[in-house]
């Protein structure tokens, strides 16, 4: 199932990014440069962004406008860092916050 | 203590300073606050205050502006053992006049129950709003603080907090429910500035934006006061988190 938005209902046909590679956790993730981060992730199925540090609980992107700050994880080392808000670019780090490390 | 002994017999007429301050600290903004010349700390600003009692007319902005609190009113006039203390109060919450204050001695242990008279909003930002408690003469001396808790002193409690799963997530950094933050309002928290203090909602990485319309709502509605009264979170910059080497000129 093709998650990306191809034809926006306003913003009519949307151009496709480069191909390009992530990194999430390590582990390589096919994106699309200057889609936002959590686009590309919901895209290939992750869903989880953050875990919390009061419950532990895994959270996800929520309000993808840049308020609710569920998406935001650890991008090339910066934290905090609201993935919904943030295009991809080729070779990108991202690290799930409060993840437990195996 | 012929100073107090002048205090408490010019008490009997009407309000008048009572100054406790023993600090040899820099500080002198009751001298700049009274208008009669009644406090004196002169050249050397560590001096503490000198005080004539004759030429306070019990206006109350040295009780206001004293950054340590170090100042009260006292009025005996309303007589049948009864004294009236003012003093500085810096959390605006839940203090209303009609209601009653735990007045506490200079160590903070409480001395008894007093009734809230008047309360005087601050005149100016640097100065506390002023609360007015009606104690028995006795021991009206005694009082340099006041304690208005929504929780009684002899039993403090914890409301029944209702689990986290329950419900709607109101605050989603902290990740309090809409369950959690209506617990809250049952014990009596009503602005959101108390129930930010005392919960953390709001203080987390979104500093309230994201929940600051939703919980305002759920705290008028749980509590029937209007939007002025549940009031908003105090903005105070950054009001985004911005990087420290970006505060110190550095790009980042």
């Amino acid at each position: 199932m093709n998650l990306r938005v191809g034809r926006h209902a306003v913003l009519g046909e949307m151009e496709a990014g480069r191909p390009v590679t992530i990194y999430v956790d390590g582990e390589p993730v096919p994106a699309r440069e200057g889609e936002p981060v959590a686009a590309a992730l919901y895209a290939v199925g992750i869903r989880t962004t953050r875990y919390s540090p009061r419950s532990g609980e895994p959270r996800g992107p929520f309000c993808m406008i840049g308020r609710c700050t569920e998406c935001a994880m650890t991008v090339d080392g910066v934290p905090n860092v609201r993935t919904c808000l943030t295009a991809v670019r080729d070779g990108m780090e991202v690290e799930t916050p409060g993840r437990k490390k195996p | 203590m012929e100073v107090m002994r002048e205090v408490w017999e010019m008490a009997a007429k009407g309000a008048v300073a009572v100054l406790v301050c023993r600090e040899q600290i820099p500080c002198n903004p009751c001298e700049e606050a009274c208008r009669r010349g009644a406090i004196v700390v002169g050249e050397d600003i560590c001096t503490p205050p000198r005080y004539d009692p004759s030429r306070c007319d019990g206006c109350g902005r040295c009780v206001a502006i004293c950054p340590g609190m170090a100042v009260v009113l006292l009025d005996r006039s309303p007589g049948g053992g009864r004294a009236r203390v003012t003093l500085p109060y810096e959390m605006r919450d839940a203090v209303e006049a009609g209601g009653e204050a735990w007045a506490l001695d200079a160590e903070g242990v409480p001395l008894g129950k007093g009734r809230i008279v008047r309360t005087a909003k601050a005149s100016r930002k640097d100065a506390a709003m002023l609360v007015t408690l009606e104690v028995p003469e006795e021991w009206s001396l005694k009082v340099k603080g006041l304690r208005v808790r929504v929780m009684s002193l002899e039993a403090p409690q914890e409301a029944e907090m209702p689990s986290r799963d329950e419900g709607r997530t109101v605050c989603r950094c902290e990740e309090i429910s809409c369950a959690e933050a209506q617990a809250y309002a049952a014990m009596g928290f009503r602005s959101l500035g108390a129930l930010r203090r005392y919960s953390r909602i709001g203080l987390g990485y979104c500093q309230g934006r994201f929940c600051q319309t939703m919980l305002a709502g759920e705290l008028q509605e749980a509590t029937s006061r209007t939007p002025e009264e549940v009031g908003t979170f105090r903005v105070r910059p950054p009001v985004r988190p911005v990087k420290l080497s970006r505060l110190g000129g550095e790009d980042g």
